[in-house]
């Protein structure tokens, strides 16, 4: 975060409001005072007439105890200095001259609690200023704090604001919601991005895969037809190649069902039927890895709505993917339960997870971390279900993966056409 | 004009130069690091300013000239010459502590020893040593204050538990900002009265020929009454106890450089020197001048003596100096207060890094855990305690106990051996001075010999 050039809004609320502070218990006190003394001088001069009066008419041997409540507001001059004269009845000659510090001392005596508390109330008032400008530029320095971790490509949300002013509120709200749809729209640039560089890879592939798979075709018809008359050493190398070739064959064709999927033949499938349809075609590949397969159905699970053979590529891409999690051996686990948006079929597996930094690619065509694989079964389960307008979504840690497809079920009308 | 008026001009003045010129800042890129060691970044200026203005307490001035005033040059043997022990061992310090990258005295015992248990057990320690230390500084100005307006102490004493609350809020660069014009006040306030009143005595070599005369004892450097021994002992202890606190700790581990942490020891030696001549002299002629004077307390009694033996306008000065003294004091030790709440107890906050909300709301609850413990010492300052150089000696033993050994003396430090030591040691303390009744200072070399007995023993294993 920069360094702010000019004042920030904090020093100018606070400022103003501690000059208003300032100003308003100055004048406060200021006036108080003022009218104090002036109230006094006005008493002082008040009494200064009455005991005029009251000497007038007395000797001056007389008048000494009515001159002493003069005191203090006035004091005795010597006799050559200027001052208020007080004659007795006898002719004497007094002067008096007010004494406006004494006046003054005695009102700030007076009103001591009165100045304390003034400059305890300017205090508080201070601190509240404080506080105030405070709770006002927190909000905002909170929002441009959000905006600069933004700039530097880290998503945050703000947190939401309790006991402040509705608009920063509003503000920090405004803030949380551009940012969810920023995000949203990233990501759907991010699939769109996906999507077009998986077509254009698609048909790369489908034109590359279609040229292949007739020469691969007849090198297995070929490979067979020299199988019969060689010798056992020569069978065996034969046997080799006609391997390889059914690897190539095999990873052509998950190329075109990729490129080429098909258009699903949509209908109703029962979940339990694909998951008994994959627990056969995978059990040697499972007994081979030493690994359990389990299959559970929820009771009364309805029907799905697609393709049944697409459906049935969708499983066994996972559980074979599962089972070659598992190199160790350990336990597979397939279920089709019902789920509040449709119909859930998963495959769980007990190897070591998958690391976060790879869960973002691999649904992506050709990405593997198996040297023998071809990178496509994810790929093509994604692209299958994507068709069928469903989900796949992936949960995995340390103890495990569970892959989750989630299909639309059968709807009412469906099923009457069922 | 009144010398009432003239009293209340002055603090108005000190609070509006406090509101402008010390202004308190709540920065923008703030952390715990900027608020509780100015991020690392103080220049020398404003930490000779902190460092000298936190070391002049209430207890410094209006005690120590007192003890003075009372006992004559044995105060300074007592008191003084102890806490420029403290201040010379200080040096030792600043490359151990800088090395990490601590921001409080018990996170960094901790870390060192590798034991989470001694941050809680000297975090806790201290907060309770800094809330009875503040309660001193409250009491101080609020007597003082009471007594030259008339008016209640409680009211008084808001008004310094105010400027303290404003100076602390905004951390350490506040703090540091206020301290330096209140350094300003207390060199000039002192230097202001102690001139005014070697001038009406003439010379210093004049009030030492009249103390000659009068009262020769109050010359000696060693107490009547106790023994030379149990005076070195105190001046020992002082020490140990200045040499250890985490409030000089603190501003060594907030120098921008080592360097300036060694130019900054030098200058404020240098200035606290000449304050402690300054109240020597106001000491010491004080009692030429009027000797005699007795009040129910100290502060009192202070508050007597200085309207007695100057004019209204220095005695001013001097009494502006207590109240910057207490509120540098005041604020130093309740940021370290808050700090030992609010990051040293709270373990979860001590582990991780925040981001700038979290970051804001810890701060916050600092703002908080400040308010919280100003208002409890405003309080206790009114209730019936001990005299206020009791209670920081309370303070400084505790402080001295919790840190010294770890700081000066134990040079490899071994993974989780130390907390029985410093826990014995703090019992051994408690049971010593509340028990026993022996005064703090002189139970805090058994317990401190206890802990390095502890640590050090070749029995340790047996535990």
């Amino acid at each position: 975060m920069r360094r702010p050039r000019s004042w920030s809004t904090e020093t100018r609320i606070k400022a103003l409001l501690m000059a208003a502070a300032i100003g308003l218990t100055s004048l406060t006190v200021g006036t108080a005072l003022t009218q104090g003394f002036l109230e006094r001088v006005q008493e002082a001069r008040i009494l200064f007439d009455n005991t005029r009066s009251a000497a007038e008419n007395l000797r001056a041997d007389r008048t000494e105890v009515l001159l002493q409540t003069l005191a203090p507001s006035w004091r005795e001059v010597s006799p050559g200095q200027s001052g208020e004269e007080i004659k007795s009845a006898d002719g004497m000659v007094r002067r008096f001259s007010l004494d406006r510090t004494a006046i003054l001392t005695a009102l700030v005596y007076h009103q001591r609690y009165v100045l304390v508390v003034g400059l305890i109330g300017l205090l508080v008032a201070v601190e509240l200023a404080v506080f105030l400008a405070y709770s006002l530029t927190r909000p905002m320095k909170i929002l441009a704090w959000g905006c600069e971790q933004m700039r530097s490509g880290r998503w945050v949300r703000l947190p939401p604001l309790s006991r402040s002013p509705y608009e920063l509120e509003a503000l920090h709200e405004a803030f949380n919601e551009m940012v969810d749809n920023l995000q949203q729209w990233q990501d759907f640039q991010k699939e769109a991005a996906r999507v077009e560089r998986l077509a254009a890879l698609g048909s790369v592939a489908a034109a590359v895969a279609h040229e292949v798979k007739n020469p691969l075709a007849s090198m297995r018809i070929r490979l067979d037809l020299l199988r019969r008359g060689v010798s056992p050493q020569d069978a065996e190398h034969l046997a080799v190649l006609g391997s390889e070739v059914d690897r190539l064959n095999q990873t052509v064709s998950q190329l075109l069902t990729y490129a080429r999927p098909g258009t699903p033949l949509f209908g109703p499938v029962d979940p339990g039927e694909i998951l008994t349809w994959t627990e056969q075609m995978t059990a040697s590949s499972c007994r081979a890895a030493n690994i359990r397969l389990l299959r559970e159905v929820e009771a009364d699970c309805p029907s799905l709505w697609g393709d049944a053979q697409q459906l049935k590529q969708v499983l066994l891409n996972l559980t074979l993917n599962a089972v070659s999690a598992q190199p160790g051996g350990g336990r597979v686990i397939l279920r089709a339960f019902r789920h509040r948006n449709g119909i859930a079929l998963s495959v769980t597996d007990e190897g070591t997870g998958i690391p976060a930094e790879l869960l973002e690619r691999i649904f992506d065509p050709f990405f593997t971390t198996r040297p023998e694989g071809t990178g496509l079964g994810l790929s093509i389960v994604h692209r299958i279900v994507g068709g069928h307008g469903g989900t796949v979504s992936v949960e995995t840690s340390p103890a495990g993966t569970t892959f989750t497809v989630l299909l639309p079920a059968t709807s009412a009308e469906q099923d009457k056409e069922r | 004009m009144p010398v009432l008026l003239l009293q209340l001009c002055a603090f108005g003045a000190y609070t509006l130069a406090l509101v402008f010129l010390a202004g308190q800042a709540f920065s923008w890129k703030e952390d715990r690091r900027l608020f509780y060691v100015g991020g690392n970044r103080l220049r020398p200026g404003p930490m000779v300013g902190t460092f000298v203005a936190t070391w002049m307490s209430a207890a410094s001035i209006l005690g120590y000239t007192m003890w003075l005033y009372t006992d004559g040059y044995v105060a300074f043997t007592g008191s003084v010459n102890g806490w420029l022990i403290g201040l010379v061992l200080m040096p030792f310090l600043v490359r151990k502590l800088r090395v990490s990258r601590a921001l409080s005295l018990p996170q960094w015992l901790g870390d060192t020893f590798g034991d989470p248990r001694l941050r809680v057990l000297s975090a806790l320690s201290l907060l309770g040593a800094y809330t009875f230390y503040i309660v001193i500084q409250f009491r101080a100005f609020g007597t003082i204050v009471g007594a030259l307006l008339d008016i209640k102490i409680l009211l008084a004493s808001s008004l310094v538990y105010l400027f303290v609350l404003y100076t602390t809020f905004g951390g350490l660069p506040s703090v540091a900002k206020s301290d330096v014009l209140n350094l300003a006040i207390i060199t000039g306030g002192v230097a202001l009265a102690a001139l005014t009143l070697l001038n009406r005595a003439g010379s210093f070599s004049a009030v030492h020929e009249a103390l000659r005369r009068t009262a020769p004892a109050m010359l000696h450097p060693w107490n009547q009454e106790w023994s030379p021994l149990v005076t070195l002992l105190m001046m020992l202890s002082w020490g140990l106890g200045v040499a250890a606190n985490p409030q000089y700790a603190i501003r060594l581990l907030s120098a921008r450089t080592a360097r300036d942490a060694y130019t900054t020891l030098a200058l404020s030696a240098l200035i606290i020197g000449s304050i402690y001549v300054g109240l020597t002299i106001i000491g010491l002629t004080s009692f030429v001048l009027l000797p005699g004077v007795s009040a129910a307390s100290d502060e009192l009694a202070f508050t007597d003596l200085v309207q007695s033996v100057l004019p209204p306008l220095p005695a001013l000065g001097l009494f502006l100096a207590v109240l910057a003294s207490a509120v540098s004091t005041a604020n130093s030790q309740l940021l370290l207060a808050a700090c030992s709440l609010c990051y040293d107890l709270s373990p979860r906050e001590g582990r991780r890094r925040a981001d700038l909300v979290a970051e804001d709301r810890f701060l916050f609850k600092n703002r908080l855990a400040i308010a919280l413990i100003a208002t409890v010492a405003l309080f206790l300052s009114q209730l019936r305690l001990p005299g206020i150089l009791l209670i920081g000696r309370y303070s400084w033993t505790v402080v001295a106990i919790c840190f010294f050994l770890p700081l000066y003396v134990i040079r490899r430090p071994r993974r989780k051996e130390l907390f029985f030591p410093l826990a014995a040691a703090l019992l051994l303390h408690l049971f010593l001075t509340v028990v026993l009744g022996i005064l703090p200072e002189l139970a805090l070399l058994p317990a401190l010999a206890l802990e390095g007995l502890l640590y050090f023993s070749p029995w340790r294993s047996l535990r």
